[in-house]
């Protein structure tokens, strides 16, 4: 059988798969699993040769996407319908924000099944912060206290070379959408509108929140489109703060005597959100080992398995008795994060939902490059955002009208 | 005298002397071997996206395996690095704390492109980088490493050419044989619905767009009269002229007064169906939702068999004509006897077939032969006479 996956575990993640099959393969030693791993934008472009593959290609058996693909996978026809594969299957124990995605939409009928979600958070140093504020909580909580208290620790830190007060949580080192969208969505806006007909993109609010994220950029608090291992992290003290999706918790931890707090994503107007990105698994209709695709997802829904897994990879079960039991486990856990899932959201389950945050993550890619080479202007990425939002507008009356 | 880099080099080469079925596999298979020789503990391929001057991370080997991975690197401001890299072939990284190198990879893949309405195909530059790194600092890359690292970068730089022409070659011949499937369609029919679904569900899958339509026009070519078309869940749909969206129309226009081939981004192609100077409509192929960009052999390879196609649909069209005038008074555009005959003997054998009853209804007007004569030659008065004899007879 064969899995298609990200690399969630960055540079461990075949290490993580390794041990973390060992266990499936103990309970199902007649069901080998190869993996294999690629990157958002290369499974991307392959969910649109499965559904047809040549001879040469492979024909992946069961697939971890972004749960928002669910509508487009269905509307493609590549994703089986698990409902029929198996009636008994349910989502009654799956988080509720996490279960739209799941179904084609206007159905019940189950598509895809919930693996894991992470959650945006902002994690700071203590022992940093205590250097530049006597309330870090409280200046955090808004996106010009988060800038300003930036602004500060550059200064604090003038001296210490390749420092950052940001570090890119982003693992390609860019900009990023999914970073940006707790920016966007505090301004009151969203990419959508509530009925889901049209685009938000070229609103006053989106650029603005948009722009919000680009600051840290721009003011040369966060590095981008630079190499990895030079840079600076915040356990080796050359940053102070950092905006991810991840727990993290047990890598910072890892370092004693170093306190890492975390705290919501701070708000850029009246609303403050958090990003949920929840992973599903999808089985290939054209997958020839569709029963021990099935057994493979049931196994990832154990909560015992769920616990196990969020842990490995520093993330959150999907179901609501594992995620019970992964809280719990943890005070400190359940008392950073009881608040910042109360502010959860996530993107819609709808056809053009990929395509949408692959134009977006595109425009973020060239003011990447622009603002590296001292061009950037608020000008060009409204114009760009002018753009997509005919794009989206085009997107929406073709496949969602 | 034994050469200890000349026979590594021609080791290397005995490895890589296989057939690859694109760039990734050859990677997964040279960057262990590397790995292993110089005990690396990892070694990353980026491409050089020259007009970003950015250096993109797209795989990572470490222990015995390879992953996809993602990183854009900025170079700009970093010129000594580049001019180095560029001149030398290779180049060691000041930034890292670790001794770590850079080779420079070039070769050449096959690619074609459209100028002066003339396809011309070439050799386009390509251009990669290695990284190959070692966490521990007191093993620093010695000149002679860094020498048969150089010979070895060269070796995978002539097997990444070798490979991308091998792989342009299977594509192309995919590409024909998905055209000559698809033409044995025209071949098998000629009535145009049953082959143009086929045709345009066969263009989906083969050439994996999101979407394809095909747009005919009326006889006299002056608008839109229908629209096929296939999106990515293989479903066709048909929609009149009349219900084309206003916004879609705009493009629409100026596509089919040009009447030449239009590519409006390079994600989609509207392409003209013409026989001689007349049109027959036009077919437009878009990745709008997978934003994959539509390659030049495919694009070029789609012109060819759009000219086909025109032929076809207006040979149907013909036949249809034909079809139309035989069984059709002009006059009247009622069905002649003929037609009757043919259908009649049709219905004879369904209801024989079916054991269904068969009504025939045979009308005998007074003095028709003299209305005839008096007003018969006036085509709207012999049209409508006849018209209310059927509406008179109707139940």
């Amino acid at each position: 059988m064969i899995l298609w996956t990200m690399p969630d575990a960055g540079d461990q993640t075949k290490e993580t798969y390794a041990s973390f099959l060992n266990l499936f393969k103990k309970e199902n030693p007649h069901i080998p699993v190869s993996v294999r791993v690629f990157t958002r934008n290369v499974l991307w472009r392959r969910m649109f040769t499965i559904k047809h593959p040549t001879y040469e290609e492979e024909v992946p058996d069961i697939i971890q996407i972004p749960h928002y693909w669910t509508a487009l996978l269905v509307r493609e026809g590549v994703a089986e319908n698990l409902s029929q594969l198996d009636p008994g299957l349910s989502l009654s124990t799956c988080l509720a924000p996490l279960k739209n995605h799941c179904y084609k939409p206007g159905t019940k009928d189950i598509y895809s099944y919930p693996w894991w979600f992470d959650i945006s958070a902002l994690h700071y140093r203590a022992d940093h912060l205590k250097l530049v504020t006597n309330t870090p909580e409280k200046d955090l909580a808004t996106w010009d206290g988060f800038l300003k208290i930036c602004a500060a620790l550059r200064e604090q830190f003038k001296d210490v070379p390749g420092y950052y007060p940001v570090q890119n949580g982003d693992w390609r080192g860019s900009l990023s959408m999914r970073s940006a969208l707790p920016c966007v969505w505090g301004r009151g806006v969203d990419l959508l509108t509530e009925d889901l007909k049209q685009t938000s993109v070229s609103s006053k609010a989106f650029k603005e929140g948009l722009r919000d994220y680009v600051n840290l950029a721009i003011h040369n608090f966060m590095p981008i489109l630079r190499e990895r291992g030079s840079l600076g992290t915040m356990v080796s003290g050359k940053a102070s703060l950092m905006l991810s999706r991840k727990l993290g918790l047990s890598t910072f931890d890892a370092r004693r005597g170093m306190q890492v707090h975390t705290v919501p994503v701070p708000s850029t107007g009246e609303i403050s959100a958090a990003y949920m990105s929840g992973m599903n698994l999808f089985i290939n209709t054209r997958s020839q080992h569709k029963k021990e695709a099935l057994a493979f997802i049931k196994f990832c829904a154990r909560p015992e398995i769920q616990v196990h897994y969020a842990k490995l990879l520093e993330v959150f079960p999907a179901f609501e008795d594992a995620l019970e039991l992964f809280m719990l486990s943890s005070s400190r856990r359940l008392h950073i994060y009881g608040g910042i899932l109360a502010r959860a959201r996530t993107l819609p389950n709808i056809t053009i939902m990929g395509t949408i945050m692959e134009i977006l993550k595109r425009i973020l890619a060239v003011c990447a490059t622009q603002i590296v080479e001292g061009r950037f202007t608020q000008a060009s990425l409204d114009r760009e955002l002018d753009l997509a939002a005919k794009e989206i507008e085009y997107l929406l009356s073709i496949y969602e009208s | 005298m034994f050469d200890k880099k000349s026979y590594t080099v021609y080791k290397f080469h005995k490895q890589l002397n296989q057939a690859f079925q694109n760039k990734r596999e050859l990677l997964e298979s040279a960057l262990p071997v590397l790995r292993n020789l110089f005990k690396l503990d990892r070694i990353y391929f980026f491409d050089w996206q020259q007009e970003r001057a950015i250096l993109s991370l797209r795989m990572m080997c470490k222990k015995e395996y390879c992953m996809d991975k993602q990183e854009d690197i900025s170079v700009i401001g970093e010129s000594n690095f580049l001019r180095k890299l560029l001149q030398e072939g290779l180049t060691e990284t000041a930034d890292l704390s670790y001794p770590a190198i850079y080779v420079l990879l070039k070769w050449q893949r096959p690619s074609m492109e459209l100028k002066g309405g003339e396809v011309r195909t070439y050799m386009q530059d390509k251009v990669g980088v290695l990284r190959l790194e070692r966490f521990n600092k007191k093993r620093a890359f010695s000149a002679q490493e860094k020498e048969l690292i150089k010979a070895l970068g060269q070796e995978i730089s002539h097997n990444l050419r070798n490979t991308e022409i091998d792989q342009a070659k299977n594509q192309r011949l995919n590409v024909s044989t998905a055209l000559n499937d698809l033409s044995t369609v025209f071949a098998s029919s000629l009535r145009l619905d049953d082959g143009l679904e086929l045709i345009l569900q066969g263009v989906q899958k083969y050439f994996r767009f999101d979407r394809v339509r095909l747009y005919l026009t009326d006889a006299y070519a002056r608008r839109i009269k229908s629209v096929l078309s296939v999106d990515i869940s293989g479903q066709v749909t048909r929609q009149t002229g009349d219900e084309i969206t206003a916004p879609e129309q705009g493009i629409l226009k100026e596509v089919f007064d040009a009447g030449v081939t239009y590519r409006s981004t390079r994600s989609v192609i509207y392409i003209p169906l013409k026989v001689q100077r007349s049109k027959v409509g036009f077919l437009a192929f878009d990745n709008v939702l997978s934003r994959r960009q539509i390659g030049y052999l495919d694009f070029i390879s789609l012109q060819q068999f759009a000219s086909q196609m025109a032929l076809s649909i207006d040979n149907a069209r013909l036949f249809e004509r034909v079809q139309e005038l035989s069984n059709y008074d002009e006059l009247t555009h009622l069905p002649v006897r003929r037609y009757f005959n043919e259908k009649f003997a049709e219905e004879m054998y369904r209801a024989k077939r079916f054991d269904l009853t068969l009504s025939l209804l045979i009308l005998d007007i007074d003095f028709f032969k003299q209305i005839n004569d008096n007003y018969g030659h006036v085509p709207v008065c012999a049209r409508r006479m006849c018209l209310a004899v059927l509406a008179a007879t109707k139940w």
